[in-house]
């Protein structure tokens, strides 16, 4: 462990993952309780399309994709809330439409696409102390939303009718918890990649909710798994030498397996018996 | 006569092209408890969501304290809302106490956190409905009627003088049921409530409301609760299902 930190490119992908593990499983509680999760994926899979604009015109790709997938999450949000055409349906063909676009404008790049695997499947070693920096300033952006407004987004989670009439502002709130999924996506793909982040921004959420029954209890809970995943993930990628993106999301899951398994028991004891 | 808290006039609404309301005109006086009564999809809970200011009317006016419920701004926490209860998910990870301080959310305001007084009035509320104790319980472990009790106490927990209510007592078992409405009454009683409340189960909000208006997309009767139940024109609004209800 302590010769894995001798690295200057360990530091930084340790930096990194305790980032993007807090930040992914504090959004992650809200993904899970607002279920939208397939918006996630929506969102996740558009961030590609605006890597290869990027890469196109020559400008940091974490920057096009930043406003690309902003954009994208505003749309899912305007469509499925202002539209007839249901939610499953504007994200199936926003996302893949976002990837095809992708797939096209990378066509055009001339030269060496730069590391595109990276992009999609997550490079944490090629992490360098700019993307560690801008990961913590999003962190701290959106953390501070998420803290200064909990009690409405608990409340929306719960009861979006309720909340409304009772004058909490729903729409600005729920476009702005949207924007806020859209950052940490982009800011997280070095660690896991556009095709597996949505793992990150779902699954500590969902062990949350299996063990807890508060909503303190589900974010301690969601954090701690999300930091275990991010980290653990990293550290066993080095040992065994396997893609880290890859090893951070199976350790996840296999997290999420444990904890369901945990709560059945929990239940099941708790349960009266006959 | 004193102002109507709530008065609706030739309130006309079509959704998605088809026509839910229609010709809707009443109002409520403080202090009365008015039942709106009719058959499944008859847009009992459109009026109500007409009156939270969740919908707005193709034509006509709705008036709450007075002004549009849009326009009702801070008012707006002199309504209390209890919901249908089969919207919940019953795995949300909360307690009853954060549940009733749901209520008072938007008295505490934007970019501000709880402090002792709100958290005095959510035990208060709590204790009104009699679940004194259970506070810190998980809202998904309570019996039906428990978390009924939970969302009338949420209803509650702000400078409440209108409480809305959605088929309060569907899913619940007679007991329970029974007790939701002693305790809704009691309410009404001690703090001088002005309840509007939706049900297809005419006898028993019948048995309750000081008034019942029967709506079937169009407003059948609206009359004193003894009136309506012993009229022909139910006939018309509930067609088949009165005998049904009345037996």
């Amino acid at each position: 462990m302590m010769e894995m930190l001798s690295y200057g490119f360990m530091q930084r992908a340790l930096a990194a993952s305790l980032l993007a593990g807090t930040l992914c499983s504090c959004v992650a509680v809200l993904v899970v309780l607002k279920r939208i999760a397939f918006i996630g994926v929506g969102i996740s899979h558009s961030a590609f399309a605006g890597v290869a604009l990027g890469l196109l015109m020559g400008v940091d790709p974490l920057f096009s994709a930043a406003v690309f997938a902003v954009l994208v999450a505003l749309l899912i949000g305007g469509i499925t809330r202002h539209t007839v055409i249901g939610e499953d349906t504007a994200i199936g063909i926003l996302f893949s439409s976002s990837m095809a676009l992708g797939v096209v404008l990378l066509g055009f790049v001339s030269g060496n696409p730069g590391d595109l695997f990276g992009f999609l499947f997550g490079n944490i070693l090629a992490v360098s102390w700019r993307d560690a920096l801008w990961l913590a300033l999003v962190s701290a952006a959106v953390l501070l939303f998420l803290f200064l407004f909990s009690k409405e987004l608990v409340f929306i989670c719960f009861d979006e009718e309720v909340a409304r009439a009772s004058g909490v502002p729903v729409g600005p709130l729920y476009f702005a918890l949207l924007a806020s999924v859209a950052l940490t996506v982009v800011v997280s793909m070095r660690v896991v990649g556009v095709i597996l982040v949505v793992a990150l921004i779902v699954i500590p959420g969902a062990i949350g909710l299996e063990v807890s029954r508060t909503y303190r209890g589900m974010v301690l809970t969601s954090a701690g798994a999300g930091i275990g995943a991010c980290v653990g993930g990293l550290v066993l990628s080095y040992e065994w030498n396997l893609p880290s993106g890859g090893t951070i999301v199976l350790l996840a899951a296999l997290l999420f397996a444990l904890a369901s398994i945990l709560s059945r028991r929990l239940l099941a004891a708790r349960a009266p018996r006959p | 006569m004193s102002a109507p808290i709530v008065e609706l006039r030739g309130v006309n609404l079509a959704l998605g092209g088809r026509p839910v309301l229609e010709g809707i005109t009443f109002a409520v006086a403080p202090g009365r408890f008015l039942g709106i009564v009719g058959p499944n999809g008859a847009g009992k809970t459109t009026l109500l969501k007409l009156v939270l200011g969740l919908k707005v009317p193709d034509s006509g006016s709705v008036r709450v304290f007075g002004m549009p419920p849009q326009k009702l701004g801070r008012g707006a926490h002199r309504i209390g809302y209890v919901p249908q209860r089969s919207e919940m998910d019953r795995r949300f990870p909360v307690t009853v106490r954060d549940v009733v301080m749901m209520g008072r959310v938007c008295c505490i305001g934007l970019l501000r956190f709880p402090r002792k007084s709100d958290w005095e009035k959510v035990d208060e509320s709590i204790g009104l409905v009699g679940l004194s104790g259970s506070g810190e319980r998980p809202f998904g472990e309570l019996s039906g009627g428990e978390q009924q009790r939970v969302l009338l106490a949420r209803a509650m927990c702000a400078e409440t003088r209108l409480l809305l209510l959605d088929e309060p007592t569907m899913g619940l078992d007679r007991p329970a049921e029974e007790e939701f409405y002693r305790l809704l009454r009691r309410l009404r009683e001690e703090r001088g409530l002005t309840i509007l409340a939706v049900s297809h189960d005419l006898l028993t909000l019948g048995g309750l409301a000081d008034e019942l208006i029967c709506i079937n997309r169009q407003m059948h009767i609206h009359g004193d609760s003894q009136q309506v139940l012993s009229s022909d024109q139910l006939r018309e609004a509930y067609r088949c299902e009165l005998d049904f209800l009345t037996r």
